[in-house]
């Protein structure tokens, strides 16, 4: 186990890159709206965002393996987002913006990515589960406290505001970085620093990863537009505290992440990764059902905490099935791309489908369609999902990995 | 109800003069130079094109997109996204961005023009809509395409 004050680092520095990036997404909206913005423009930027965000995973994930330094690579995400944060606050015209917002596609796929190889560097191999938790942990912690500010900096300063807010935190972030980068070897990383030798081909024909695209696009497919579409209905419903119901519906799973992600971690060493991940997915049929059926907005908030029960799993398990497959010196971050692209396509399909059908049909047939969705993706994992724990590995030459509960010494 | 089809986006960045000239004399008008005429020496130069101007105050003027919008108690409701006018050059609607947190769970209405009113505020003109926001939370959405219902328009129930 690596040292607490490095661990420390790794908190803050998930922490401080989620409150970094929070200040994106849905907010650019608001802000280029109150900036003039006409509707095909606004459409314009957001598209480019997405498309970057969602084309950049594969080459982003291949150009970290490639770079012996997972903290250079790191860094250079961080200033990157930091950067187009300034240029969004700086400039709000169509052509920085359009530079910013394809900057912050590609930087966000190269950050992600990076930081968790970082982590795989940090800790030894029978620690990497629960540390992926607490990965979870810190980034969920940094959204909401991110969420927060940023919402109280829009309404009180200005949304300009908002975006030199997400710059400042790049500082934080690149000094808990550097905090790691004077690190001391672990006996036994769960991944070793520098180039990867792994034939692509390998990579995409394996089937555990076929397996797993297959349950995270249904996962991504289903669970995508809940949120935005039950944010609508709360709007429809609620007259003057709709802004703070939402702010529940974001707020109250990212908690629930944070409290549930560690636990996650160490349930998928001890019990395997397949179960924990069939008690996540289950939550998405389930929060899609009372959805479908529950019209009193105030019940949309403990509704939307099961949201927390699948965040929470889904973080942990997808770097966890992504860092059991590669191994040690294995295409890491290729596959999390891959994963990345995968969850990314899932998310657009769901929210354009999911949008025309409540637009046309309702939003609780939209609901139940989503939560069908949810069930499928339950079937896959529990029908073509392989457990992939790595077993003792006698034949990997460092000892075991994650020793079987019943072969544990005490 | 009647729903009106007629209606077309503008695009532009539209400006009104919404403090009226009735509460304040404007500027007189500017006499344009005529431009310089391009006819070779010798022919009659055409008489020259007055074309009326003014200059207002940047407080009397506000660009209407993006421009918050509030109730009758001065709360925020949204921002005007849209305007919507027709063949016969009327502005019928502005389109209003509502509600949500960050972004998320926003939605687009259409409001009839005639249910705005102005006044004049420290910062600019404040615009106000004057129907109830419950009414204007549950109303349908604007979907750029289809049919648009206006809230407010005197055929609309109002």
């Amino acid at each position: 186990m690596a040292p607490q004050r490095e661990l420390h680092g790794l908190n803050w520095l998930f922490f401080f890159a989620a409150d970094l990036q929070t200040g994106f997404g849905p907010f650019v909206a608001v802000y280029l709206t109150s900036h003039s913005w006409t509707q095909a423009e606004l459409g314009l930027a957001l598209g480019v965002a997405s498309a970057s965000a969602i084309l950049a995973q594969v080459p982003a994930g291949m150009l970290v393996d490639a770079l012996r330094s997972k903290a250079v690579a790191a860094a250079a995400a961080l200033v990157a987002v930091g950067a187009s944060a300034m240029l969004m606050a700086w400039s709000p015209a169509l052509w920085p913006v359009l530079l910013a917002q394809s900057l912050q596609g590609l930087a966000s796929c190269m950050l992600n990515p990076s930081l968790t190889a970082l982590t795989l560097g940090l800790v030894s191999a029978a620690a990497v589960a629960e540390r992926l938790g607490r990965n979870a942990r810190f980034a969920a912690i940094g959204s909401a406290v991110g969420a927060v500010l940023m919402g109280v900096c829009g309404t009180f300063v200005s949304t300009q505001a908002v975006f030199w807010l997400a710059a400042l935190m790049c500082v934080p972030a690149l000094i808990a970085l550097r905090s790691l980068a004077k690190r001391t070897q672990v006996p036994a990383p769960a991944m070793v620093a520098g180039p990867v030798r792994e034939a692509v081909r390998d990579v995409l024909l394996d089937r555990r990863l076929l397996a797993y695209i297959a349950c995270t696009m249904l996962f991504a497919l289903a669970n995508a537009a809940m949120l935005p579409l039950a944010a609508a209905e709360i709007t429809k419903r609620v007259d003057e505290k709709a802004s703070l119901i939402i702010a529940a519906c974001i707020l109250v799973p990212q908690f629930l992440v944070a409290l549930l992600s560690p636990l996650a971690g160490r349930a998928a060493g001890q019990w395997g990764r397949r179960g924990v991940l069939l008690v996540g997915f289950c939550a998405l049929p389930a929060r899609a059902a009372l959805l479908a059926v529950v019209t009193d907005p105030m019940w949309i908030i403990p509704i939307q905490a099961l949201d927390g029960l699948g965040g929470a799993v889904f973080g942990v398990i997808t770097p966890l099935v992504a860092a059991d497959i590669s191994g040690r010196a294995g295409r890491f971050n290729l596959r999390l791309g891959i994963l990345g692209l995968a969850i990314g396509v899932a998310a657009t399909v769901s929210n354009i489908v999911a949008g025309v059908i409540a637009s046309n049909l309702g939003a609780q047939t939209a609901f139940i369609a989503l939560g069908l969705v949810g069930v499928s993706a339950v079937l896959m994992v529990g029908l073509a999902m392989p457990e992939t724990r790595p077993r003792v590995a006698a034949d990997s030459g460092f000892g075991s990995l994650y020793p079987h509960p019943s072969e544990k010494a005490g | 109800m009647q729903i009106p089809t007629l209606a077309l986006a503008l695009s532009a960045s539209v400006t009104f003069v919404v403090a009226a000239a009735a509460q304040q004399p404007s500027p007189p008008p500017l006499v344009l130079p005529a431009p310089a005429p391009d006819v070779p020496a010798g022919n009659p130069a055409p008489a020259p094109i007055v074309v009326p101007a003014e200059q207002v105050a940047p407080v009397e003027l506000i660009g209407l997109l993006g421009y918050a919008v509030v109730d009758a108690r001065g709360t925020e409701l949204g921002r005007i996204v849209d305007l919507l006018a027709d063949a016969q050059g009327r502005v019928r609607a502005v389109v209003v961005d509502i509600g949500g947190f960050m972004g998320l769970g926003n939605r687009k209405v259409a409001v009839a023009w005639s249910a705005l009113r102005f006044a004049a505020g420290d910062k600019g003109p404040v615009m106000s809509i004057v129907i109830p926001p419950d009414r204007l939370k549950s109303w349908a959405d604007y979907i750029a395409g289809r049919p648009v219902a206006i809230l407010g328009a005197p055929d609309s129930g109002q």
